[in-house]
């Protein structure tokens, strides 16, 4: 027998990889990401009865997800980055240690750089090259002109790619 | 290159950049779905604690006006308290008291020694008789009063001051002797 509820549940649990893509922008690891993602959920779970529009269900979610995810990060801002932390599981990589060695390395010089961006740049950055959204929705979901939102996602680019050029 | 809503081109990610995204999201992806995610989640919905429950909207800011209001309620009480403390401190004056000392001084003592001797005098008569002379009494009070007359003869039937009036009286005349006593020294006539 099929409750309300569980409709609600199956409804919001399709846009489940769509959050979870936010989180792991967000997070360190994936582990992280994870958990983020549920407490996400949680909360929509909790605040169901706010979404006035079904039909925007996706941006609502990926809305929450984001608060989710900047709360997150202000309550970890102390804590500096370890390179344990995100390291990927390596036991099915088909690539040499070597390689992965490297990667790992790449992956955790690009986390600093997002981590060190300012905060509106860095939520563009993440809602679109994690999150893949178009510019219209991110213009959306953080309530922005379009405008806005391309010139953070610019500058948050340059940032990066200095970040990545230097080190 | 894309172009963004001013002409000017947005950078694309460089191609190293990119390729890691692409890596830590593939690879992020592919242990999300290996996981449980699903059962996780609903095994947390029926375990949440109660304190991360959310309160309904309408009561997600009601401190705030719970708050004004308190403050508002314990301001008017500290108000209250503050001036009925004051006010035991510094009782009302005793106008009986200023009153009677009034009557102390010589012009006034002559008003009521008068309205004694009336009182008196009606005493003998009846009461009809007594109501009228009173009357009569109060109707030459009246009329001297407008006319503003000061320490009559003893024995005459005199006005009779209110404590405003003799108030008056009493600083009209300590201003006098206020002003004479600055030029005391100054002219022999003082």
């Amino acid at each position: 027998m099929t409750t309300p509820d569980d409709g609600r549940f199956r409804e919001f649990i399709v846009y489940k990889e769509d959050v979870f893509r936010i989180c792991l922008g967000f997070s360190r690891n994936h582990a992280d990401a994870e958990d983020l993602c549920q407490d996400a959920f949680l909360k929509a779970f909790a605040r169901a009865g706010d979404l006035r529009q079904p039909g925007s269900l996706r941006i609502w979610l990926l809305r929450i997800a984001r608060t989710t995810c900047l709360d997150h990060s202000r309550r970890m801002r102390r804590n500096p980055i370890d390179l344990a932390d995100v390291v990927p599981d390596t036991a099915a990589d088909p690539h040499t240690p070597e390689t992965v060695s490297e990667a790992n390395e790449s992956l955790r010089r690009l986390k600093d750089a997002v981590q060190s961006l300012p905060k509106k740049q860095r939520e563009v950055f993440v809602l679109r090259e994690y999150g893949g959204l178009s510019y219209e929705d991110l213009a959306r979901v953080l309530k922005l002109r379009p405008g806005t939102v391309m010139s953070r996602l610019n500058r948050a680019r340059r940032a990066i790619a200095a970040a990545m050029k230097e080190e | 290159m894309n172009e963004n809503d001013k002409g000017k081109p947005i950078l694309d990610m460089p191609e190293k950049v990119r390729l890691i995204l692409q890596r830590e999201t593939e690879d992020g992806l592919r242990r999300f779905r290996a996981g449980n995610f699903d059962s996780r989640l609903q095994a947390a919905r029926r375990t949440r604690p109660e304190r991360m429950k959310l309160a309904p909207g309408l009561f997600r800011r009601a401190w705030i006006p719970v708050f004004g209001l308190t403050v508002g309620v314990i301001v008017i009480i500290s108000a209250v308290l503050w001036i009925s403390r004051v006010k035991s401190q510094f009782p009302a004056a005793n106008l009986a008291t200023i009153d009677e000392a009034l009557n102390l001084l010589p012009g006034f003592r002559t008003l009521s020694l008068s309205r004694q001797t009336e009182t008196a005098a009606n005493a003998d008569l009846s009461p009809a008789t007594a109501a009228m002379s009173t009357a009569l009494t109060s109707a030459t009070r009246s009329a001297a009063a407008r006319k503003e007359t000061s320490a009559p003869p003893a024995g005459k039937l005199v006005p009779r001051y209110s404590l405003e009036q003799k108030m008056k009286i009493l600083f009209g005349d300590k201003t006098i002797e206020q002003a004479l006593s600055l030029f005391k020294d100054k002219f022999k006539e003082v």
